[in-house]
C-alpha cells in the first residue's frame, strides 16, 4: 500500500496554514442571498408561550418571511427518532440544562442588512 | 492627528473616516477583504481570529495576539497590524507554519489560522519555549477536531530563536511607529474615536464627553458591540494615554495605573503573591490579558471579574479621577450594586494602590472555573489572614460569584477572629445567598465557598496545594 504506515501532510494544510483555504464564510455570497435568523422569546427558557406578535416583524424593512410553528406544513420535528425535538415551539417548552437558554419560536427570512439591527418582537411567556 | 495610522504589511496605512465601533476583524474580513483571519466565536473565547499586533518597545517591537473580533479597529492606532495571510513570503511558509504542516497539526482548518498567529507572537516573545510557555500560549486557542497534541508539537518546534522578516524588520518597525504618537481623534462631537496620547488629556476628553464609551482592553466592550448591537458612538481609547497605565513598586504598596494590561502586572503581582500570579495566569487567555485592563476589569463591575475580590481582601485603594479632580475609596465601596458603580459620567477607574502583605499575614486566592484555563469563574475567593500569636487577628475575605457584586464576607471575618488556623475550620462562610446560572447551582456555589475557606485556612497553616478535603 503507498500510504499504509507512512506520515503524510493532509493535503489541505498548507492552506489551512496561510489561511487560504476557503470556507463557506469567506466566499462572496451570490447576489440575492437570504439569510435566516432565529427569533428568541427572551423573558424565559421554560413555559407556556401565550404571546407572540410578529407583526412588527413582519412589517420591518428587509424582512421577507416569517415562519412559526403553524406554517410548518409536515410534522414540526427534527429528533432523529424519539420525536422530541420541535423546530419551531408552539407552546411549551422546558430546557432541562440550559437555564439562561431562550425559546426560539420563529424563524425570519432576511436581507443581510437586517442581520444588525435587534427587532422588537412582542412576547411573553409564564 | 485625525486619521487612523497603523503599519501593515511594510507600509503605513491611514483611514480618514470609519464608524467608531468598527471592529478589527470587520476591517479586516470585510473592508480589506483578508478573508485569513476567521470569525468564531465574535466574543473573544475561541481566538480564531487572532492576530499580532506590534507596539514599539525598548527600541524593538513586542508582539502580542489578541482577538481581532473584539479589537475595535481604531485600537490599531500607532501600530503594527500582522494577520496569517502575510507569513508566507515569496510562496515560502513561515517556520510556525511549516511546523504545523510537519506535525500534522491541521484537520479541518478553520481554527489554523489563530494557532499559527499565536504561536508566531510566542516565536517573536520567547526563546527556547518549553511546553508549560506553548500551553499557556494556546489556552485561548480552541481546536476542536486536530487535538492539542501536535499543535503543541509543532510550538515547541517552532518557537525557538525564530529569526525571520519580524525580527529582522525590529528596528525599522520601531521607528516608524515611534513617529505615531501624538493624540488622534477621528470624526466630529457627535460620533468619533479618541486616542488621547497622554494620562491628562484624557481625563480631560473624559470629563468633556461624558456620555463617550471609556474604552480600555474592549475584552468586554467590544461585546456591547458584537453579541449587544449596541450601537457606540463616541469612543475614548484609553490605550496610548502615557502614564495611565504606569506600574509602581513603593516597597509596602504597589501602585497599578488603571490602564495595566493583565500581561503587564502578571510577574509583579506574581511577586506579591504566587497564587495571584496563577489567578493571573488563568484569567481569560494570553489574548485576553494583552488586551484586557486592571482598571477596566473594576470599572465594569462585574460580579465575577476576578481581580476585584483578589484586591478587596489585599485591601486596596482605588483611585477615580474627573478632570482634575481626583479622589479616592476602598475598592470594595466602588461596588454598589449589580451593575451600579460609584462612578460618575466622565469619571475615570485612575489607579489601584495594592498594600503588600506584612510578614504577619498570609493571602490566598483560587479560582473555580468549569473549563481550567480560559473560562470565566464559577467562584472566586480570595483570603488575608493576619495571624498574631499563633491566632487570626485580622481577616479580610472576598468573594466573586457570591453575590450581585465583588463582595467582603464580614460576618465570617469576624467569626474567624481570636482562633487559631486550625480552629477557626469550624467557621462556616455565612455572609452569600449564590444564586444558580450557567456556571454553578447555588448548592455548588456554598459548597465551594466553604472548600475554599477551609483550604485557605489549611493552606495558611503550612499545607502545600490542598487538592482534597476531608468532610
Amino acid at each position: 500500500m503507498r500510504t499504509v504506515g507512512k506520515s503524510i501532510t493532509h493535503d489541505s494544510a498548507d492552506l489551512h496554514v496561510s489561511g487560504t483555504a476557503i470556507y463557506i464564510d469567506d466566499m462572496r455570497e451570490p447576489e440575492g442571498t437570504v439569510h435566516v435568523a432565529p427569533g428568541y422569546a427572551k423573558e424565559g427558557a421554560r413555559g407556556k408561550i401565550i404571546l407572540c406578535d410578529l407583526s412588527a416583524v413582519r412589517a420591518a424593512a428587509g424582512v421577507i418571511a416569517v415562519f412559526a410553528a403553524k406554517d410548518i406544513p409536515h410534522k414540526n420535528d427534527c429528533s432523529p427518532t424519539a420525536g422530541d425535538d420541535p423546530k419551531l415551539l408552539q407552546r411549551l417548552r422546558s430546557f432541562q440544562f440550559a437555564i439562561q437558554k431562550p425559546i426560539c419560536c420563529h424563524l425570519m427570512l432576511l436581507k443581510k442588512a437586517m442581520l444588525k439591527n435587534p427587532l422588537l418582537i412582542k412576547s411573553s411567556v409564564n | 492627528m485625525s486619521a487612523l495610522t497603523f503599519m501593515r504589511r511594510g507600509a503605513v496605512v491611514q483611514i480618514e473616516k470609519f464608524a467608531p465601533d468598527t471592529m478589527l476583524l470587520d476591517y479586516l474580513r470585510l473592508t480589506e477583504k483578508s478573508k485569513g483571519t476567521k470569525e468564531g466565536c465574535n466574543e473573544g473565547d475561541c481566538g480564531a481570529c487572532t492576530v499580532v499586533v506590534g507596539t514599539p518597545h525598548n527600541g524593538g517591537v513586542r508582539y502580542q495576539a489578541v482577538n481581532a473580533c473584539i479589537l475595535m479597529l481604531g485600537q490599531i492606532h500607532g501600530k503594527e497590524l500582522i494577520t496569517v495571510d502575510d507569513l508566507a513570503r515569496d510562496g515560502v511558509l513561515h517556520p510556525v507554519q511549516q511546523a504545523m504542516v510537519d506535525a500534522h497539526a491541521s484537520q479541518c482548518g478553520f481554527c489554523t489560522p489563530g494557532f499559527v498567529m499565536s504561536l508566531f507572537s510566542l516565536a517573536h516573545e520567547k526563546r527556547d519555549v518549553t511546553r508549560a510557555d506553548v500551553v499557556d500560549q494556546i489556552a485561548g486557542n480552541l481546536c476542536r477536531c486536530t487535538g492539542y497534541r501536535p499543535i503543541i508539537d509543532a510550538g515547541l518546534a517552532a518557537c525557538n530563536a525564530v529569526d525571520d522578516h519580524w525580527s529582522r524588520a525590529q528596528a525599522k518597525t520601531s521607528k516608524i511607529l515611534s513617529g505615531l504618537e501624538g493624540d488622534l481623534f477621528v470624526g466630529d462631537d457627535t460620533s468619533f474615536f479618541a486616542s488621547p496620547a497622554s494620562a491628562e488629556k484624557l481625563a480631560e476628553l473624559c470629563a468633556q464627553y461624558p456620555k463617550a464609551t471609556i474604552l480600555s482592553g474592549g475584552t468586554d466592550v467590544g461585546l456591547w458591540v458584537t453579541k449587544q448591537m449596541r450601537v457606540q458612538a463616541q469612543i475614548i481609547y484609553t490605550g496610548r494615554a502615557k502614564g495611565f497605565a504606569a506600574i509602581e513598586d513603593h516597597g509596602n504598596v504597589i501602585s497599578i495605573g488603571a490602564g495595566a494590561t493583565h500581561t503587564d502586572v502578571l510577574e509583579i503581582l506574581s511577586h506579591l503573591s504566587p497564587d495571584l500570579g496563577e489567578l493571573l495566569r488563568r484569567f481569560g487567555s494570553r489574548h485576553v490579558r494583552a488586551s484586557g485592563t486592571i482598571g477596566g476589569n473594576i470599572a465594569n463591575g462585574s460580579p465575577i471579574g476576578d481581580m476585584p475580590p483578589a484586591l478587596i481582601a489585599l485591601g486596596a485603594t482605588l483611585h477615580l479621577r474627573h478632570g482634575k479632580v481626583e479622589r479616592s475609596m476602598k475598592l470594595e465601596d466602588f461596588f454598589i450594586a449589580y451593575g451600579k458603580q460609584d462612578r460618575k459620567a466622565g469619571e475615570l477607574v485612575w489607579r489601584v494602590d495594592v498594600p503588600k502583605p506584612a510578614s504577619n499575614q498570609v493571602f490566598k486566592c483560587f479560582k473555580i472555573s468549569k473549563r481550567f484555563d480560559d473560562d470565566i469563574s464559577a467562584v472566586m475567593g480570595a483570603f488575608l489572614f493576619t495571624v498574631e500569636d499563633s491566632k487570626i487577628s485580622a481577616a479580610r475575605i472576598a468573594f466573586g460569584g457570591m453575590a450581585a457584586t465583588p463582595k467582603r464576607a464580614l460576618k465570617t471575618e469576624t467569626a474567624l477572629i481570636g482562633k487559631t488556623l486550625d480552629e477557626a475550620l469550624s467557621v462556616v462562610l455565612d455572609d452569600y445567598a449564590p444564586i444558580a446560572d450557567m456556571r454553578a447551582s447555588a448548592e455548588y456555589r456554598v459548597t465551594v465557598g466553604n472548600a475554599l475557606l477551609r483550604k485557605a485556612l489549611m493552606e495558611a497553616a503550612g499545607a502545600n496545594d490542598v487538592r482534597v478535603l476531608q468532610p
